[in-house]
């Protein structure tokens, strides 16, 4: 196997990024958790086409570079719709238990 | 580095940059939305019906945008399967287009919160013209990152109606679809990263013709694979699709039933369609589709409400996408048949099944299956439409949907997989018994105790009939589309 | 909301089987990386072949507004579509955002700072055509400063001229389609531009495309559509929806 040169280092650490943020996906509760980590895997993905942009030979290959500027851009628009939609649901639901709760007293 | 065959032909932008100037239009013109929406609807929809007709005339075609030929550019590239695909969305959007016109001015002329419906209008617009767009970039790609981004639009459009109708039920359920959507295009990104190191192109054709099986390249296929399964929603992954389906809107149902899942089912087959990978590991899509057909159908018949019915019918339906897998190794193009005619007979059957039961949910205040009974007097048109679309579901003669399953079976039988020819047989059966029970009701000779004034418009059950009608006829006129098909 | 440890520890024993299953996925995505398979060597060199026909001296811009421009293009739709998919989003309930104070720090900080971003977004995007920089850059930063502006309380977004929010947003994706048929009339491909012409092309998209995704992206944080005065319809007066969809 080749020696931990940096691009072994910055590609496994891509990687490990995307892992960790699957994690919070997938285990947390929480949306915001969950949102930020689909951010988190969005990162280690980037890092990781950045490092085959570096990987191949001695010119820096600039279309995975142009690949990731693409992909932030992307990411933020989701990222945010994301975020605006998780306010409309945390609102219906408390607007839900508050008719739970009025509906409770009625019954009583 | 272009294949010689393929010519070059300026038609298979314009799927996509129609509805885009129409998306910006309709966003800028509030007042105006319902006409520019109609009018980009049946631009675009006449646009791709010119592309498919192109494509059936002088073969497969290419574009390199830019002028840039691949893999330094973007290449589109419309064969058989591309332009009937578009041809789907350009029938199906059509008519749900004309739908929606009506859909929107009965709400707002029964309804006194006018601001609510007209907002929800000029949102719809821009966001499905946006949408058919995408779906067009998507069918047409020939690039892995494109497709990338092209999915993200699917994604966020697709979210943003099912978000649109503003109930507690939809909105959870947009976030749930956001959520899985987003895992999806992730894991669709990190394989096209993988796909990029070891060809160093994006050009889809050239990827697949090059593709051989070693770790990075099996990471990489693995990686998309899951990626278009969670978008597809194939069995273990179709949480997210009854509740996000039946709650939306009713256009939206049916463009969301009818459309989307073939965008990634599409893709799904490109990357999928390579002699190798059937040898390997063939046999996992066809499991699931499997596990789908009977897990959907159980619980289609289970459900109290028309459009979860409806919505679990497509849990199933998407099974079948899959469980077609094996069958393409076969080289004489059956199997291929089979799918795509599966694909298109579901489009419009699933269409209008949706938008008939939109119509009978508007006309009636609730959508119960039991307190259904009696609509046939009042909506006979629509009652018609959704009887029609049940035949292609449940696949019996002469509909698309027949046809569909007969390639299937035959298919199966020859290559002598008969448990596959089995299992569409019970999955046939098992449809029927959901569809009965939704058609009995509505079809139900009795007769309403209080006739109600009729709310919906002439041109919501039309449309629903139209689209029927269509599912019906594609069994009646099976060989133009299969010969589309075969252009590649 | 507050979590103990020990509620944290028996959460992580209840999730063992994910974080298994993930340290094999990571395990197996590291094999696929390390492991040897075909290797390309990239475009680098058929982009710096096709550089002088591009327009720019800067590859990446080259890729991102002549060899790839499509990708742009849709990628303008995205972030408009972002905006777009907030906007539909019914406020349930009079819940506004709360304004933040505005406090002396923040009013003479926004007096100083604005203004240089401006500055700096207008250098990045000048930069963009022979380094690093470009539309996207000074977008963020134009997006940054709309941003310290909507802190301030001050109903920046509110106060624009009727329509002109909305046309702004639509500016930068309406261009590039502009200019993607306007060579295709001249007998081109789509979106088809090469030097000498390109480098304008590219510099005007560029500023378009900027401008428009620096105003989507301070709409994204205001989070809503705003309710200027001279809308007659208010949201308050309307429910989020009604049962019959």
């Amino acid at each position: 196997m080749t020696m931990l040169s940096p691009s072994l280092i910055y590609g496994l650490t891509g990687l490990l990024l995307f892992v960790m943020g699957l994690a919070g996906l997938l285990g947390c509760a929480e949306l915001l958790r969950k949102i930020l980590a689909t951010n988190i895997m969005a990162s280690g993905i980037f890092l990781f086409l950045i490092t085959i942009a570096h990987g191949s030979g001695t010119l820096i290959d600039p279309v995975p570079q142009a690949m990731v500027l693409t992909g932030i851009v992307v990411s933020v628009s989701s990222t945010a719709v994301a975020l605006a939609l998780a306010c409309h649901v945390q609102e219906a639901a408390r607007r839900h238990d508050l008719l739970q709760k009025k509906r409770g007293t009625v019954r009583r | 580095m272009t294949n010689p065959a393929l010519h070059s032909s300026a038609w298979l932008i314009w799927p996509v940059a129609a509805p885009l100037t129409g998306a910006l239009l309709t966003f800028l013109f509030k007042d105006h939305s319902r006409r520019l929406g109609l009018f980009f609807a049946a631009l675009s929809s006449g646009l791709g019906t010119a592309l498919a007709w192109q494509i059936l005339g002088h073969g497969p075609a290419h574009y390199a945008l830019g002028g840039w030929q691949p893999p330094l550019g973007i290449a589109l590239r419309a064969d058989g399967p591309a332009a009937l695909m578009v041809m789907m969305t350009a029938i199906t959007g059509l008519a749900v287009s004309i739908y929606s016109g009506g859909y929107f001015q009965s709400r707002r002329r029964n309804s006194k919160h006018h601001a609510l419906h007209s907002a929800q209008e000029h949102a719809f617009w821009s966001l499905w013209l946006l949408l058919w767009a995408a779906l067009n970039g998507l069918f047409l790609s020939n690039d892995i990152f494109n497709i990338y981004v092209s999915l993200e639009l699917v994604t966020l459009s697709s979210v943003g109606l099912t978000a649109l109708s503003g109930k507690p039920p939809s909105l959870v359920a947009a976030m749930r679809y956001l959520l899985v959507s987003l895992l999806g295009s992730l894991s669709f990104l990190l394989g096209v990263g993988f796909f990029y190191k070891a060809y160093g192109t994006l050009a889809l054709t050239a990827i697949i013709n090059s593709l051989s099986l070693s770790p990075p390249t099996s990471m990489a296929l693995a990686l998309i694979s899951i990626g278009l399964l969670l978008k597809s929603a194939l069995f273990p992954f179709h949480f997210w699709l009854p509740p996000a389906h039946a709650n939306a809107l009713t256009p939206v149902s049916a463009i969301l039933s009818g459309l989307v899942i073939k965008g990634s089912w599409y893709l799904f087959y490109r990357f999928w369609h390579v002699e190798l990978i059937f040898t390997a590991v063939g046999l996992v899509p066809a499991i699931l589709g499997g596990a789908a057909i009977i897990w959907g159908a159980w619980q289609a018949f289970a459900q109290q409400r028309l459009k979860m019915l409806v919505a679990y019918s497509t849990v199933a339906q998407i099974g079948y996408l899959f469980v077609a897998f094996p069958l393409l190794a076969e080289t004489s193009g059956q199997g291929h048949g089979a799918l795509f005619y599966f694909a298109i007979s579901h489009s419009c059957a699933k269409g209008a099944m949706f938008l008939a039961a939109g119509t009978f949910f508007l006309q009636m205040g609730h959508d119960r299956i039991r307190d259904l009974a009696g609509v046939r007097q009042l909506l006979p048109v629509s009652s018609f439409a959704f009887g029609l679309a049940a035949l292609t579901i449940m696949g019996l003669p002469p509909s698309g949907g027949f046809i569909a399953k007969y390639l299937y079976i035959n298919t199966a039988i020859n290559q002598g997989l008969w448990w596959l020819a089995l299992l569409i047989l019970l999955g046939s059966g098992l449809s029927a018994a959901y569809i009965f029970r939704a058609v009995s009701a509505i079809l139900s000779p009795q007769l309403l105790r209080i006739r109600p004034a009729l709310v919906v418009s002439a041109s919501m059950q039309w449309s629903a009939l139209t689209l029927a009608l269509i599912s019906l006829l594609l069994g009646i006129i099976a060989p133009l589309p299969l010969a589309l098909l075969e252009v590649s | 909301m507050t979590k103990g440890p020990s509620k944290t520890a028996s959460a992580l024993k209840r999730q063992w089987p994910l974080a298994l299953l993930l340290v094999l996925l990571f395990t197996a995505l590291a094999w696929a990386y390390l492991a040897p398979g075909p290797a390309a060597v990239g475009l680098a060199a058929q982009v710096d072949a096709s550089l002088t026909a591009s327009g720019v001296s800067s590859r990446v811009t080259a890729v991102l507004l002549n060899f790839r421009a499509y990708d742009t293009l849709l990628e303008c739709f995205v972030i408009f579509l972002g905006v777009m998919v907030v906007w539909s989003l019914r406020p349930t309930t009079v819940t506004a955002p709360r304004q933040p104070q505005a406090g002396a720090i923040l009013s003479s900080l926004e007096r100083l700072l604005v203004p240089l971003m401006v500055l700096v977004a207008g250098y990045l995007l000048w930069a963009g055509s022979n380094q690093a920089g470009g539309a996207f850059q000074a977008g963020a930063i134009l997006g940054g400063a709309g941003v310290l502006l909507l802190l301030d309380s001050s109903p920046l977004l509110a106060r624009l001229p009727k329509g002109g929010l909305v046309w702004g947003i639509c500016l930068g994706p309406f261009y590039f389609l502009v200019v993607a048929v306007a060579a295709m009339l001249r007998g081109r491909h789509f979106l088809e531009y090469r030097a000498p012409e390109a480098t304008l092309a590219i510099v005007t998209l560029e500023a378009t495309a900027a401008f428009s995704i620096g105003l989507c992206l301070a709409t994204l944080f205001a989070g809503r559509q705003p309710q200027g005065k001279s809308r007659g319809e208010n949201s308050a007066h309307s429910p989020a929806w009604e049962e019959d969809s």
